[in-house]
């Protein structure tokens, strides 16, 4: 269990090294006082829900990348992350009054078909390798940890899991090479 | 293309812009005479790009299935005494659900075709929210409604009535005029489906996966996992996101959710 003491440091770190009983004690310290804001702002409770998760993703991965380190706590970092969301969606939604209701601009049609499909093929194939090669190229490319990190988290030598990490891609590189899109791109 | 374990790391540290600029100059003159190096590394890209990506939806799917345990919680002991009446007939029909599991044929075989079945029927079924949403608008006039709204109106409207040939036609021209349009997309996607197309439709559903629209968005989710059914590998896929539809109490489509994992053993 997270102590009340516990540093936003530890609570994070705990939360990428997959601990959900982590995730869930932030869920449940911090949610309520987002429902309160989202109320403040004229939200419904969806909303407080869906800007609490996108504001819990964009500080984890603002931790990864070294913006927040801790320097304020969980609470008030989550707090200021919801009220600027609240009010930009208040903002969004006074400009877009005459456009149609439901109607969300994401990203433009003009994407290349094949890039999806590599896409597509990559993110299948990723998770057809083990489950330790997940976590191990998971932590170093998602997360930023580096090597020596890595290594104390799974219980390896810091040169291990980089002979690892590179015997998981090999396997990665393999898999997608047996796949029609990528052996006519990068088969030799 | 199986790569050293030292080429590897310079790979790495190049693509992460960790190099001094004598590496840099030396790697990036090896690059320009060696197409296998500059595959590698174009790859390496690749491959970092996926691992955010996916990293990124497993969080999601992390904080996701976390909230829906918190609305599970419940204090269990009052809940009791409310409803101990229900309680009881609950417990009847679940011993008779669970005596019906055990007793049915639960080989694979079985349940496989079983599942299929399921998945075509729900993709002869007309969607939901293109459904309902043809019915909401032809309540209004359509003075009343933009000329967006109407277009779309047009658009939904052919889906609804079955004629894919018309509707792919007449989609094409709405996105050309809101082309980033979610509602357009989706009705790509719908064709897509009903046209058994389902690797283009896994595409085009995958944009619309983090649309704000919530309706929208359970659909998009509910089709994307069924259409992962039908394409090589992708049952586990299938099965990991209907699991977080099951979870998700706002979804309209937990309730299919939970009947096809019943079936995916």
């Amino acid at each position: 269990m997270i102590s009340t003491s516990e540093g936003s440091e530890a609570i994070i770190e705990r939360i990428i090294g997959g601990d959900d009983n982590a995730l869930k004690k932030l869920y449940k310290d911090h949610f309520d006082k987002i429902k309160a804001l989202a109320h403040k702002h004229a939200r419904s409770e969806t909303d407080a829900e869906d800007v609490f998760q996108e504001s819990l993703v964009d500080m984890i991965k603002n931790f990864t990348a070294d913006k927040f380190r801790g320097e304020a706590s969980v609470g008030t970092y989550l707090y200021s992350i919801c009220r600027n969301k609240f009010l930009n969606l208040n903002r969004n939604e006074r400009i877009k009054t005459t456009e149609l209701k439901g109607d969300v601009k994401i990203i433009s049609l003009d994407v290349d078909n094949d890039i999806i499909e590599e896409e597509q093929i990559l993110l299948s194939e990723i998770k057809n390798i083990s489950e330790d090669c997940q976590k191990v190229l998971s932590l170093f490319y998602f997360y930023k940890k580096p090597w020596k990190e890595i290594a104390e988290h799974l219980g390896y030598s810091e040169k291990f899991v980089r002979v690892k990490s590179n015997r998981c891609k090999n396997e990665l590189r393999k898999r997608l090479l047996q796949t029609p899109t990528f052996k006519s791109k990068y088969g030799s | 293309m199986k790569i050293s374990d030292e080429l590897n790391q310079r790979i790495e540290a190049y693509v992460m812009g960790l190099m001094n600029d004598a590496d840099l100059e030396a790697f990036e003159k090896d690059i320009a005479n060696d197409s296998d190096l500059a595959n590698a590394v174009d790859l390496e890209k690749k491959i970092r790009a996926a691992f955010e990506k996916s990293g990124e939806d497993d969080l999601i799917r992390r904080i996701r299935n976390t909230a829906a345990e918190i609305r599970h919680e419940t204090p269990v002991v009052s809940l009791y005494k409310k409803w101990k009446n229900v309680a009881a007939v609950a417990a009847s029909v679940a011993f008779i659900a669970i005596a019906y599991f055990m007793l049915r044929p639960s080989n694979n075989v079985w349940n496989q075709g079983n599942l299929m079945a399921y998945v075509d029927t729900e993709f002869s079924s007309k969607s939901a929210y293109i459904n309902d949403f043809v019915e909401e608008k032809s309540i209004r006039g359509s003075l009343e409604k933009t000329e967006q709204e109407n277009a779309l109106e047009e658009v939904y409207s052919i889906i609804n009535d079955g004629e894919y040939n018309n509707a792919q036609s007449l989609t094409k021209s709405y996105l050309d005029k809101y082309p980033s349009d979610a509602n357009g997309i989706y009705a790509l996607a719908h064709i897509s489906i009903k046209n058994a197309n389902y690797i283009e439709a896994i595409n085009q559903l995958s944009l619309l996966k983090t649309v704000d629209n919530r309706p929208l968005r359970n659909e998009v989710l509910y089709y994307y996992a069924l259409c992962h059914f039908k394409i090589e590998n992708g049952k586990e896929e299938a099965i990991k996101i209907l699991e977080q539809i099951a979870l998700d109490d706002r979804s309209e489509y937990q309730k299919e959710a939970e009947s096809i994992l019943s079936y995916a053993d």
